[in-house]
């Protein structure tokens, strides 16, 4: 094993592993603002991906402007979905199990849907500042990597701010941890609820439109990234959304470092796991329980 | 002088089981009036209803000269119409000092764009809610414990907790939802003394309780029995009613 190839393998996995955090952490953010497992989190990328390659290659408008309308494709499903379909099924005074199943089948219908319309056919994003690379110490990084960190931490930070400073960020984890005390000082908890669903489609959006030109678009990928995103906010532990991060590092980094040692084939098998074991050692995350907050 | 609540006729029932009959009474503004009856009687109902965790069948509530009855439990809130629940709910996570902060959340103004980068007003706005937390743990002797979670503590104090963000959020009316349970009897003594301190500083405070003991500081009492106001009054002369004798004692 040279040095070089190690490099490569590194930044391969930091690049995969901002993606798989940025989908944990809207897994996080909705079930931290909602209880709710929300298993069409990678639905959210997958139209969020959609709609930036329509308006790139159909419309030709500018990847900035792409970027943005995935963004909102994101946050409009998510918010469309509380809307539409949770709220009405908790009004029905649903158990906890049925939002599982609920999200799961509006992610399968998605899923569903795009290979309907569009096929089988995977579409590629450009990635954001060209297709070139950098060159680091012989590796090469592509500046879509580099983009895409820096977006994603961007979005990380501000993420952060938002809930440990912002009053309706307060206000969304207020909301979840007890209903009846947060309406009885004056929070919208549905209101809540439907922002907290916003907020994880955005997120997931940008996700989409950051890993499209890496993986490319398919109609598969929605449940991939699920089930990426939920082995990365597992691993950090669910309710701290920041533990989506660590937890979506560390499993992009062992995976491309299995891929390396062992065999590409076997990149999921060892990567799952380390999750297996990590829950069975660290139960309440990587970070474990004393960092998280709000549940 | 006008009611600050006024309920007219509510009516409510549950599969056919009439839990409350078409019951009125009124809150004048000022003073504690106390809601009282046996296990049953429709007590916490009756106040789901004025706080407006559950709508009645028939019926009106009328609250500051306002027909409220259609209103949300949080806009009930920013009306000034807040309550404290029989087992207080308050966030378990969050510290004594934060849950008192988060009382305070309806009277802010800064935006999420101004809270996310810290400007001027918004740091502003965050000192002066931590005054007024800081404030109101002085006054219910929480100060010693206002950076534990509050769900770590024992029950009389998480009722004390839920009482202070209530007040912090400058209520009108103040509901409270059986406060002396799970206390002991130095504690409800507290209770009341806190309660005739909120009164005096014009807080109108509505009292559901089964405890006698703690009713006396109420002017007026209402007496709820199946579903049907029986009697009211001051507690001297409830207290001779032969139907609350009956009601409560069953002779």
């Amino acid at each position: 094993m040279n040095g070089t190839l190690l490099l490569q393998s590194v930044i391969v996995g930091i690049t995969n592993g901002f993606v798989y955090a940025l989908v944990g952490l809207g897994i996080a953010v909705v079930f931290r603002g909602t209880r709710i497992i929300n298993a069409m989190q990678g639905e959210f990328s997958l139209v969020g991906g959609l709609v930036a390659f329509v308006v790139v290659e159909s419309l030709g408008w500018p990847l900035a402007v792409a970027t943005v309308a995935g963004v909102l494709a994101g946050g409009v499903l998510g918010f469309a979905m509380e809307w539409l379909l949770v709220r009405p099924t908790r009004r029905r005074g649903a158990g906890e199990e049925s939002y599982l199943l609920l999200t799961l089948g509006v992610a399968f219908a998605i899923s569903a849907a795009v290979l309907y319309f569009i096929g089988r056919d995977t579409r590629s994003l450009p990635g954001i500042g060209g297709e070139g690379s950098a060159v680091l110490f012989d590796a090469a990084v592509r500046y879509h990597a580099m983009w895409l960190v820096i977006l994603s931490s961007a979005v990380m930070l501000l993420l952060r701010l938002f809930y440990d400073r912002t009053r309706i960020g307060l206000s969304m984890m207020a909301a979840s941890i007890d209903e009846d005390g947060a309406a009885t000082i004056g929070i919208d908890v549905p209101l809540m609820r439907s922002l907290s669903f916003l907020l994880g489609g955005l997120v997931g959006g940008l996700a989409g439109v950051l890993v499209s030109p890496l993986i490319t678009i398919h109609y598969e990928m929605g449940l991939l990234l699920t089930l990426k995103g939920f082995a990365a906010a597992i691993l950090g532990g669910l309710l701290n959304p920041f533990g989506a991060v660590i937890g979506g590092l560390t499993l992009g980094l062992i995976e491309s470092l299995a891929v390396l040692t062992v065999s590409s084939g076997y990149k999921d098998v060892i990567a799952m796991t380390l999750l297996i074991v990590i829950m069975i050692f660290l139960p309440n995350g990587m970070l474990g329980r004393g960092s998280r907050k709000g549940g | 002088m006008a009611a600050l609540l006024e309920v007219r006729d509510v009516a409510r029932s549950f599969r056919g089981l009439h839990v409350l009959r078409e019951v009125s009474f009124e809150v004048p503004e000022g003073g504690i009036v106390g809601l009282i009856g046996p296990n049953g009687a429709g007590k916490s109902t009756l106040f789901n209803i004025v706080s407006g965790f559950l709508s009645a069948d028939r019926g009106r509530v009328i609250y500051a000269g306002t027909d409220i009855s259609d209103r949300s439990v949080p806009q009930r809130s920013y009306a000034g119409l807040v309550r404290t629940f029989q087992t207080p709910q308050v966030f378990p996570h969050l510290t004594v000092i934060e849950n008192l902060m988060a009382g305070c959340y309806k009277h802010t103004t800064t935006g999420v764009v101004a809270n996310l980068f810290g400007s001027r007003a918004s740091r502003a706005e965050v000192r002066r809610m931590r005054a007024e937390a800081d404030a109101a743990c002085d006054k219910f002797g929480l100060t010693t414990i206002r950076d534990r979670p509050a769900g770590k503590l024992p029950g009389g104090q998480q009722r004390l907790v839920e009482l202070a963000r209530a007040v912090v959020g400058k209520p009108r009316l103040l509901c409270l939802d059986e406060p002396s349970s799970g206390l002991n009897t130095g504690e409800v003594a507290g209770l009341m003394a806190a309660l005739e301190r909120l009164a005096a500083e014009g807080i109108t405070i509505l009292l559901v309780s089964h405890d006698m003991d703690l009713v006396k500081v109420a002017s007026v009492i209402h007496v709820l029995c199946f579903g049907e106001i029986i009697a009211r009054g001051p507690l001297g002369e409830i207290r001779h009613d032969p139907r609350v004798r009956e009601a409560y004692l069953g002779a």
